[in-house]
């Protein structure tokens, strides 16, 4: 039997792969966001003397110890998996990323051991809370490190860099779109965990009868919330250099997912931010009645913000044509061409990159960040928590909802990305871009050797 | 060999995706029940309102 050659009946290996690695994924942005918020807020209860904020950081800290055991095991069974269906391509990921993937297996020891330290710590340190942060702040930063391990790898199997210098070990760690992935995923964690933590306190409100469980659930879900929106807002931007990064670097990738036939994934992406961002400006309207200190006039502001805010998303929704989805038939006009210039005319009004998606994308975070910096100005005087509606509740549900499909969508785009380009073996598509082929075949004079080839599997042709 | 012939028998692509993110929900909602039955079970001291709780 070829190495290699083994197919999961039904379903398919790919499918293996994608949701062993999504589920993980799921843990570790999780635990990589909360994390840095918790360290903050355990610090913030230093400073303020507010027991709320100590409250939340320790029920985070059992939160990531219970999650961090299944979050590990699905990332073992992924390595496995990879060994067992893409053999060949593991070899050759091992050899040009030894180093990355060496530290990484490291990190997760030294991770735990930070973890439950913080954890276990927590009374034992009472008087000693400074150093208790800091051990809080070193397990935050040892996570921010260890995605950054990761990045490397995921970033690098989309845009390879320097052809031929796969031993230097500098020019693969920063190969081209490493470092814009990077931004991006730092902000978006924290953004994913700030909503699900906004998400998380708003079903418990719902659940609470108790006046003091009310307050604080209310409270938390407005403190996720400010960090998840808050981080929201610049991923657009962040985002933006990324595309970017992929359109300099592999521009069959970038058609592929933005002109192609996965053109429907920043449809949706889009619809997905438009939900979480009308959600948010309406939570921060709701909660401005009930300021300690009334503020009308920053009230009306607000709403006039959640209205602009309505129109920009809306803008950001209307696709550039009617070749919606292929893959289900949802078909019902030409497809623009993969080559049209970004300010030409495009089949469906206001569906052009230049100006329309600009002006939304640009528009959505000017808004965001006023509306924000009003609700942290009201914020400073302070909420009366435990008064909250439940349909302002039911919105940072819909935030927490919808900002796990983000991860799914944004997830499966950047793997399904390279789909894009026409490998020469005929296979649908690479494991490393122009280097290894989805059939794991070898297809560029400048790719790695690979130690031992097989007869099946090797060098094309 | 069984695994040679396994690929015939591939659900169609569009299939597939569907059949994946319907078993990301079970091993993400199996990991989530879990975990939410664990904290209702031993977390009542450490979870949510325990510490304040004590001596109500």
């Amino acid at each position: 039997m070829p190495i290699g050659d083994i197919e999961i009946p039904g379903i398919g290996k790919e499918v293996v792969i994608a949701v062993l690695a999504q589920s993980h994924i799921f843990h570790a942005a999780f635990i990589a966001g909360i994390l840095l918020i918790a360290s903050v807020s355990e610090y913030m209860g230093v400073i303020t003397k507010q027991p709320k904020y100590d409250r939340f950081a320790k029920n985070v800290a059992i939160t990531v110890v219970l999650i961090f055991a299944a979050g590990s095991t699905i990332a073992i069974t992924f390595v496995l998996a990879l060994i067992t269906l893409y053999p060949v391509f593991w070899s050759y990921l091992q050899n040009i990323l030894f180093f990355v993937l060496f530290a990484e297996a490291f990190m997760f020891v030294a991770e735990i051991i930070l973890i439950y330290a913080w954890y276990i710590s927590w009374e034992k340190l009472a008087y000693r809370k400074k150093l208790h942060v800091v051990i809080g702040f070193m397990a935050a930063m040892l996570v921010v490190a260890q995605f950054t391990f990761i990045n490397v790898v995921g970033s690098y199997l989309l845009t390879p860099s320097v052809e031929g210098e796969v031993t230097n070990v500098a020019a693969t760690y920063m190969n081209p779109t490493f470092v814009p992935l990077n931004m991006h995923r730092f902000v978006g964690n924290i953004s994913y965990a700030g909503f699900l933590v906004a998400g998380w306190g708003a079903l418990r409100y719902l659940r609470s009868t108790r006046e003091e469980d009310r307050e604080y659930y209310d409270w938390m879900g407005h403190w996720g919330l400010i960090w998840g929106f808050g981080f929201l807002l610049l991923q657009p931007f962040v985002g933006y250099g990324y595309m970017k990064a992929i359109r300099e670097h592999n521009a069959a990738a970038f058609d592929y997912i933005m002109l192609g036939d996965k053109a429907w994934l920043f449809n949706l992406l889009a619809i997905e931010l438009a939900i979480m961002s009308v959600a948010a400006v309406a939570y921060c309207l709701h909660k401005l009645k009930f300021a300690v200190k009334p503020m009308p006039t920053l009230r009306n502001m607000t709403m006039g913000s959640l209205a602009f805010m309505a129109l920009f998303a809306f803008l950001n929704i209307i696709p550039s044509d009617w070749y919606l989805v292929p893959q289900i038939g949802l078909v019902f006009g030409e497809r623009v061409a993969p080559d049209i210039s970004l300010a030409e005319p495009t089949p469906v009004p206001l569906g052009s990159m230049y100006p329309w998606k600009f002006i939304g994308l640009i528009g959505m975070m000017l808004v965001g960040v006023f509306a924000l910096g009003m609700y942290l100005k009201a914020t400073a005087d302070g909420f009366h928590w435990g008064r909250a509606s439940r349909w302002s509740q039911y919105a940072l549900i819909a935030t927490a909802v919808t900002v796990i499909l983000t991860m799914l969508t944004m997830g499966y785009t950047r793997e399904t990305s390279r789909r894009g380009g026409d490998p020469p073996d005929g296979s649908d598509g690479y494991l490393i871009q122009g280097c290894l082929t989805l059939a794991q075949n070898v297809v560029a004079e400048d790719c790695p050797d690979a130690p031992e080839q097989t007869p099946e599997r090797g060098r094309f042709p | 060999m069984i695994w040679g012939m396994a690929e015939p028998f591939l659900f169609p692509p569009v299939a597939r995706f569907f059949i994946a993110i319907l078993l990301i929900l079970v091993v993400e909602g199996s990991a989530v029940v879990f975990a939410f039955w664990l904290v209702s079970k031993y977390g009542e001291e450490e979870g949510p309102g325990g510490a304040e709780r004590e001596g109500d």
